[in-house]
């Protein structure tokens, strides 16, 4: 950290004293600078929101890398989003078991209720739509991913009670 | 050395050489795209396949280096089959846009397509839509659909020019290259992207549908930028026009690269650059009566005794035979004693590397070769100051300009311009129209530019390197040695075949 | 977006219900249904870490531990199946550079979710598995590549390593031993390619998951060119009980050449879809009527994938002759690779089924070599126009040849992954895809394709 403490760092984006804190952390649990590109990129996420220029930005600066190769970084990889995403990011898992499951059906019907297609965000801020691989539960096929929480053995009841939990602004416990 | 066999053919290469280098060097082609001898090994194209005899899985050749006993086969159906699938798979999504693209004619597509493919596509689906002439700056247009996605350009930002630019972004099939959003690209050596692009994708602006690459010729040459003395082919249509300027490999010099700053120093050559016609106060006259004009002013004050009213400007751009035909000529044969140059003393002294790869702060090209050959031939040189306290002394009344063709020359021409009296006579040798302009009152003799030239510049390293041009642009413009030699001859025709006065 | 960290107190592991199962041999799974297995004081009172202490205490010769585990014949359970103890045998002995141990709990190949299991209530037993292995092949720092989505497992995961240190089975001098060890979780962030070896290394390395070149071998050169060994969760699972019980008798269990159990994860058309961990070589019929409890609704069995959505298919009449082992089932010219074993009744359309893997396979091709990248691309493109009714005959053979000139051209085996399961389902299934071109309106090899949303 010294050799960052002499270089002013300028962006639009700052770490929050904790965010700092356990950025320092994660640093010394590698023998490298950089192999801590992902775990930082998860902790800006997280207090960001989203991976932002602003952000790849910041984070480019305080890995001492350049914007590109942190860039490739967050495209390459999908749980870094570019764009902002909704209060209840809605993840549907398409592959083989869930799909066969109905995941496409759930998919379509909860994108023409709310009108967003995946990158979008409903206008009251509140929902977002994403389309995923194999999240690891297809014997609780179907399944989907609510900001990172699996909610498994879906069925359209259960989803509807989950968007109405969501709205309310208290998800409903898996 | 390592016994290696390649295609039933014992051969003996450099141990360690990389195998697609060695074949090269052997006359085999292996074709590849990622590949390049001045960048890290990608394996990505999966173009370079050759058979190993006891392995049924074909390998890259990119990866391998040359050692005792190693045996491949190049030219086996099988190879050639993989290679035409593997030319296929490049092709399915690229736009094919070979009429409005640059690279035709030089394209690594077209050239493999030739070779080993000739196929009928059987892609029918949509292609991959991505965005075509992103502008990445002055110099560079990127189209993303063109990419094959190689690598080359990336790994040459990250690990030639260090500034890691470019990348590649996405997976799969949405894979594009590119800038953080596009943006501009910043680094001094970007244009070398372009070079190693093996397909129209990245292509540079100055030469973007300027000509056709099957009308261009190359000759060797140095670029005159500064003291690196990057070595570079002279691209030129019928030795008329010079379109562009691609770095050459030199190891010992600038390897495969060279900066962006010396890509346009060939525009200096062109046609609305140059001095194309002798001129006295600008009246256009022809070069050979030029020179005689030139002989008669000069005899008089060399038959009276007055050479020491004569004075000479000269540049460390000269190449080493230029010089010495000056000296040889000027000093040697007229008994021309002042000698006024540019200070190639501090020059050299000054010099050092700007960005810690090849451009240097020096920016005149032979400044080594010009402080050896004046101290071979102990020419006593005066300086600028020197030339200039002279002038305003009226004791100068013939003075002989050699004009560099570049800017860097021409804060000197201007103060002596401003020092040089209405009455002196003035000869201007320079291939540049602008500094004829500036002396419009005197007699300005067009000479050759840099890149047309035949000679011997020396680098800051005091490495000697050849010019070794094939064409002249303009019939009116001579080398700086013809101009002398017809001089020399003009002061030795007996007097009475003089015509003119 | 609502932090999820408020979740943890209350949500629990994937709802499969663990409930032993006739025909089940467990191993690793014997006490997963015991309360608070997951933590520390639970999984010691039940004989954990007995290995780690035989180990350490001991100060075990490094030579006779991997002779030990080569001895055992265990094979690699993330699917690849290459023997274990070889693996650790390959890191150079002496060598001045750091080695590491990665633990590739970066499950994302369809139809697995064993792994999830091991992480969500027996961490501390792959644990016990990683400090033994780095032990054996020196390594100071190991890595849990977790992928992203897990969170839930990353967190116990995460707790159970702490309890560890606590404990002092990791950090400075574990057990009086002088061996050193550190272990990080590491999350990776959505993408299938980091569970590939050289992809994870890559990955971890904080680049894209852009699998390397090989020559040079992770064992000699892998993360930050220092020696690397990769194994997967249930691989290191298992190194306790093989230390506990010795290399003969995990070496009794199963065939000769497929030794031990494996832990299945069945998904699809069974009664009973969950994990599962039978003695390897006990036959398929068995472990689907016993073990899963047999079809769902009483259908019949049309075709199987039994090594997750890489593996290429198996019709019924394989299906129920092979047995659960690696031989065999490569025999029927599949392959067992990760266990993600999917049942597909006689109501699933294959030509479907190959169009969803081949978007997966699309969509999780990292782009770095020309093959795979526009050929996975390709064949989505032309599944697409089968589905859609809009094939040409001659797309059967361009099917065929495509994925025939993407196996064994690239550096990973991620186009083989697909491009072998194409190959297999023309073969097997042709039928499915004839039915495709009867109903097509595209007699003409000149007329339009259907537009696709690439």
């Amino acid at each position: 950290m010294t050799a960052l403490e002499n270089k002013k760092i300028e962006a639009p984006v700052k770490f929050s004293p904790e965010a700092q804190q356990k950025f320092e952390k994660i640093l010394t649990q590698y023998d490298s600078k950089r192999s801590s590109l992902l775990p930082v990129l998860h902790l800006a996420q997280d207090e960001f929101g989203y991976c932002s220029d602003a952000v790849v930005e910041y984070v480019s600066q305080i890995m001492e890398l350049s914007p590109a190769q942190v860039m490739e970084v967050v495209s390459f990889y999908t749980m870094y989003h570019r764009k902002p995403t909704g209060q209840n990011h809605f993840a549907f898992c398409m592959t083989l078991s869930c799909w066969m499951g109905g995941t496409h059906q759930l998919y379509k019907n909860f994108c023409a209720r709310f009108g967003i297609k995946p990158g979008e965000v409903t206008p009251d801020g509140k929902f977002s739509v994403g389309k995923m691989e194999c999240l690891g539960s297809c014997g609780t096929a179907p399944m989907l991913s609510v900001n990172e929480t699996y909610y498994e053995s879906m069925t359209p009841e259960k989803l509807n009670r989950l968007i109405e939990s969501c709205r309310k602004g208290e998800p409903e416990v898996p | 050395m390592a016994k290696v066999k390649i295609n039933g053919k014992d051969f003996e290469v450099p141990t360690g050489q990389n195998l697609v280098d060695a074949a090269e060097n052997l006359g085999i082609d292996i074709p590849h795209y990622c590949y390049h001898p001045g960048l890290s090994i990608a394996g990505q194209c999966r173009m370079c396949y050759v058979e190993q005899p006891g392995n049924s899985k074909l390998q890259i050749a990119c990866n391998m280096k040359c050692s005792d006993g190693l045996e491949v086969i190049t030219d086996s159906p099988k190879v050639k089959d993989a290679v035409k699938w593997s030319l296929e798979f490049h092709l399915i999504n690229h736009p094919i846009d070979c009429p409005i693209c640059d690279q035709a004619g030089e394209c690594g597509l077209q050239d493999y397509y030739m070779e080993v493919g000739k196929y009928s596509s059987e892609m029918r689906e949509h292609k991959q839509i991505k965005q075509k002439a992103v502008d990445l700056g002055e110099k560079i247009v990127l189209d993303k659909e063109r990419c094959i996605l190689c690598g080359r350009c990336v790994r040459f930002t990250q690990e030639v020019s260090k500034t890691s630019e470019l990348g590649i972004y996405n997976r799969g099939d949405r894979s594009v290259i590119g800038t953080v959003n596009d943006e501009v690209m910043k680094d001094n050596y970007q244009v070398n992207t372009v070079d190693i692009c093996p397909v129209g994708a990245l292509t540079s602006k100055d030469f973007r549908f300027e000509q056709r690459v099957w009308f261009l010729k190359e000759v060797s040459s140095v670029c005159n930028g500064c003291s690196a003395g990057c070595n570079v082919d002279t691209h030129h249509k019928s030795g008329k026009h010079i379109y562009r300027l691609k770095p050459r490999y030199n190891p010992e010099v600038n390897e495969y690269w060279m900066c962006d700053d010396g890509r346009p120093t060939y525009k200096t050559a062109n046609y609305d650059h140059r001095l194309t016609a002798a001129k006295l106060g600008g009246v256009e006259l022809p070069t050979n009566e030029a020179v005689t004009t030139w002989m008669n002013d000069l005899r008089t004050l060399i038959a009276t005794e007055r050479t020491d009213e004569i004075a000479a400007w000269i540049h460390p751009d000269l190449t080493s035979e230029e010089i010495t035909s000056i000296v040889k000529t000027l000093r040697d044969e007229f008994g021309i004693s002042q000698f006024y140059s540019e200070d190639a003393d501090k020059s050299a002294r000054d010099d050092k590397t700007v960005d810690q790869l090849l451009k240097r702060a020096d920016l005149w090209c032979n400044t080594q070769g010009f402080l050896k050959v004046t101290s071979a031939l102990k020419l006593k040189l005066g300086s600028l100051n020197q030339l200039e306290e002279r002038l305003a002394q009226a004791k100068i009344n013939h003075l002989v300009i050699f004009g560099s063709e570049k800017n860097v020359g021409v804060q000197s021409l201007k103060r002596i311009r401003a020092a040089l009296p209405a009455d002196c006579f003035t000869v201007l040798i320079s291939p540049r129209l602008q500094n004829a302009e500036l002396f419009s009152h005197s007699l300005a003799i067009p000479s050759i530019s840099h890149y047309e030239k035949n000679g011997t510049i020396m680098n800051w390293k005091k490495i000697e390197q050849k010019l070794g041009s094939d064409f002249r642009m303009f019939k009116s413009a001579w080398s700086v040695e013809e101009i002398l030699t017809s001089l020399s001859q003009e002061y030795q025709r007996p007097q009475k075949e003089v015509s003119r006065a | 977006m609502i932090k999820h960290t408020q979740h943890y107190k209350n949500i629990r592991p994937m709802y499969v219900d663990l409930t032993p199962q006739p025909g089940e041999k467990r191993l690793l799974m014997e006490h997963v249904q015991v309360p608070n297995i997951h933590t520390l004081p639970v999984y010691e009172s039940k004989g954990g870490y007995q290995a780690l202490k035989k180990v350490l205490e001991s100060k075990m010769d490094r030579e006779t531990l991997i002779k030990e585990v080569q001895g055992s014949a265990v094979r690699g359970r993330g699917g690849a199946g290459f023997p274990t103890g070889n693996k650790w045998n390959f890191v150079p002995k002496n060598t001045d550079k750091p080695h590491y141990l990665l633990c590739n709990a970066d499950e994302s190949e369809p139809g697995t979710f064993k792994d999830r299991v091991i992480l969500e209530h027996l961490p501390h037993m792959m644990i016990e598995g990683m400090i033994i292995g780095s032990y054996a092949i020196q390594a100071a720092r190991s890595y849990v590549y977790i992928r992203g989505e897990y969170t839930y497992a990353t967190e116990i995961v995460d707790r159970a390593i702490q309890e560890a240190y606590k404990a002092g089975y990791l950090g400075k001098n574990i057990l009086g031993s002088g061996f050193d060890h550190e272990m990080v979780v590491h999350r990776g962030a959505g993408a299938y390619i980091c569970g590939e070896e050289t992809g994870l290394i890559s990955s971890l390395e904080g680049k894209k998951g852009w699998p390397k070149l090989k020559p040079p071998f992770p064992a000699v050169e892998g993360y930050l060119r220092c020696p690397t060994v990769v194994n997967n969760v249930e691989t290191l699972a298992c190194v306790p009980w093989i230390i506990n019980h010795g290399a003969e008798a995990y070496a009794k269990i199963g065939t000769p050449k497929s030794t031990g159990t494996k832990m299945w994860s069945v998904s699809g058309d069974v009664t009973r879809p969950g994990v599962y961990e039978v003695e390897n070589g006990i036959p398929f019929k068995d472990f689907l009527e016993k073990v899963c409890g047999g079809m769902k609704g009483g259908r019949k069995l049309k075709a199987l994938i039994p090594g997750g959505s890489s593996a290429p298919i198996m019709t019924a009449e394989e299906a129920m002759s092979c047995t659960l082992d690696y031989e065999s089932i490569a025999s029927k010219g599949s392959m067992l690779g990760s266990g993600g074993m999917v049942v597909l009744d006689d109501s699933r359309d294959l030509v479907q089924v190959l169009k969803n893997l081949a978007e997966f396979y699309r969509e999780e091709s990292c782009g770095q070599c020309t093959p795979c990248r526009e050929g996975t691309g390709w064949l989505e493109k032309i599944l697409h126009s089968f589905t859609e009714r809009q094939a040409r005959r001659e797309d059967l053979q361009l099917l065929k040849t495509t994925s025939q000139n993407m196996i064994g051209r690239t550096i990973c085996v991620l186009a083989d992954s697909i491009a072998m399961p194409v190959l297999s389902y023309l073969e097997k299934f042709p039928g499915e895809f004839e039915n495709y071109l009867q109903g097509s309106s595209n007699t003409s090899s000149m007329s339009g394709r259907v537009k696709h949303n690439g």
